[in-house]
């Protein structure tokens, strides 16, 4: 392609691998849930779902202890918390479900307009099939047919 | 020679890869004497409602090309969306009467299929780009051998639809952007039989730029690495987002990242100084970046053939893409112009690389101009057209 020695692309990469073990390879963890799209919805309401209930994070040993102490104390005021989020959370999958579609009930006039579509775009094509079919060439050699059959059937 | 494309979207405000594609291809051979006609409909662009019909039916020109607009047909969203929604996040096969569903649902338009029908013997050649959508699926239909697919093929859940089997099948000949395009299709269609010819996509070669423009009008000083595109998870984005902040808080700080592009994107808080998210830019101060840039990075995992990396490497600035895309990996190995990643580890090997040896990185913003020059300049690919499509 050129004249010039284009660089050889495959032996850097391999030389930047060697230099790259196992453990150092995978992204530190801090940084795994901490970039997400906006627009994605469904990660949004997956991670909503996940962190809906307050006073699930329980580390271990005996913070681990002291932890669960604590919640169960505060136990009457995180339950109305939770009660909140968890019903904010069934409405907004609920949402997304009849947004998408899920949940609404399928209209036969729907379907049937999809059907009339479907077979008008069949009835199309065949249609094309035929005009494709029915070239001068065809034509004549079907006129071709017919003349010899006449010929044949007058020397009868 | 009169030649159509045929496309569901076309117009300055269409925005998208293969909208653009089949705009400049058509600009670029009807510049060439060919007598070039767009079929079109009169909606916008896929962000936008399918059910409105922005442009006017009817025919116009435009830059030297006759448009030809027809109407959409009505769709209705709920049941597209519901097996939209099983094929992407189910992972679903859908049926064959479900595949027929989602095609008749998707962008059709019987006006433009009744004009096929009479008039498509006006054409020598008939360009369907690109493949997911009913304007090429029916349109092809129609013009059988005439019919020339830009399929601008992804390897993603819509491409192992059956219906597209069958149109790869009949279409008289397809253009591929590159190799690995080429053997995907084959892989999902099969063989071919000498239909398929690897062509490549026009870049326009001949634009000027200036990165110290682009330094002034938006105060960015210091080495950056450049990204331009949507800022969408199905472009992998978040994951050079994530694998910048991991590498900025490793390495310090006097590198930034620069994105650009329409989308919006959560940045971590302790990011803000390292992450520069500009939004929309205009054309020309993309192209400014490019060359204010000591790396531009696709990390896209679904590209067809990638016209950023391309109009980077015209400004030679080198590349650093994703390894886990086929298209625009080898376009990197071919060339010679950048390195690929698949971790995070690499990513930083890949970074701290470009970023420390100013020469070699030099020579591979170099390398991908001098591919870009002699593989996908418009003289080239309006060359290849005629002969090896249209067989001028």
């Amino acid at each position: 392609m050129n004249e010039q020695k284009k660089p050889d692309v495959e032996a850097i990469v391999e030389e930047i691998r060697k230099s790259v073990s196992d453990a150092e390879a995978s992204i530190p963890v801090d940084f795994r849930e901490g970039v997400r799209a906006e627009n994605d919805l469904h990660e949004n309401l997956a991670a909503a779902n996940r962190a809906c209930a307050a006073g699930q994070k329980v580390p271990a040993g005996a913070l681990g202890l002291l932890t669960k102490l604590v919640y169960r104390l505060i136990r009457p005021l995180t339950g109305e918390i939770n009660e909140f989020h968890a019903g904010v959370v069934r409405v907004l999958n609920k949402l997304v479900r009849i947004l998408e579609g899920g949940d609404a009930p399928e209209s036969s006039e729907l379907l049937e307009k999809t059907q009339r579509r479907i077979s008008m775009l069949a009835q199309l094509s065949e249609r094309l099939g035929e005009y494709d079919d029915m070239n001068i060439e065809e034509r004549l050699r079907r006129i071709e047919e017919k003349l010899d059959q006449a010929g044949e059937s007058e020397d009868k | 020679m009169n030649i159509a494309f045929v496309a569901p979207f076309y117009g300055n405000r269409a925005a998208g890869g293969a909208e653009s594609e089949c705009r400049n291809t058509a600009i670029h051979l009807a510049a060439t004497g060919i007598n070039v006609e767009i079929l079109t409909t009169c909606a916008l662009d896929l962000q936008h409602d399918w059910n409105v019909n922005y442009y006017k039916q009817g025919e116009s020109s435009e830059n030297g090309l006759v448009i030809r607009r027809f109407r959409t047909e009505p769709v209705d969203l709920t049941p597209f969306a519901q097996l939209n929604q099983r094929m992407l996040t189910g992972g679903q096969r859908l049926s064959l009467d479900e595949e027929k569903q989602f095609i008749a649902m998707h962008i059709n338009s019987f006006g433009l299929y009744r004009y096929l029908a009479e008039h498509h013997a006006r054409y020598d050649w008939i360009c369907f780009i690109p493949y997911l959508f009913g304007t090429t699926y029916y349109g092809s239909m129609l013009c059988g051998d005439r019919s020339v697919l830009i399929p601008c093929l992804h390897d993603e859940a819509y491409a192992r639809m059956g219906l597209f089997r069958e149109m790869f099948s009949r279409v008289g000949k397809v253009v591929f952007h590159a190799g690995s395009e080429q053997r995907l299709a084959q892989d999902l269609y099969g063989d071919l039989n000498g239909r398929g010819i690897l062509l490549g996509e026009g870049i326009d070669t001949e634009f000027e730029s200036d990165g110290g423009r682009f330094r002034s009008k938006y105060g960015i000083e210091g080495r950056f690495i450049l990204y331009a595109g949507r800022k969408h998870e199905t472009k992998n984005v978040h994951t050079l987002v994530r694998h910048f902040s991991a590498y900025r808080k490793e390495r310090g700080d006097d590198v930034r990242l620069v994105l650009m592009g329409p989308g919006s994107l959560s940045i971590p808080e302790d990011m803000e100084a390292g992450i520069v998210d500009l939004g929309y830019v205009p054309d020309q101060d993309k192209k400014d970046a490019y060359s204010a840039a000591s790396v531009f990075c696709q990390p896209s995992l679904n590209e067809s053939f990638s016209i950023v990396v391309m109009e980077s490497w015209t400004c030679r600035t080198p590349c650093l893409v994703h390894g886990d895309c086929a298209v625009t990996r080898e376009h990197v190995v071919e060339s010679g112009g950048g390195l690929y990643f698949t971790s995070y580890g690499e990513f930083r090997g890949c970074l701290d690389y470009l970023l420390a040896n100013g020469d070699a990185a030099g020579r591979m913003g170099e390398a991908g101009r001098r591919y870009v020059l002699s593989n996908y300049s418009w003289d080239v690919i309006t060359r290849r057209y005629r002969e090896m499509v249209f067989g001028d």
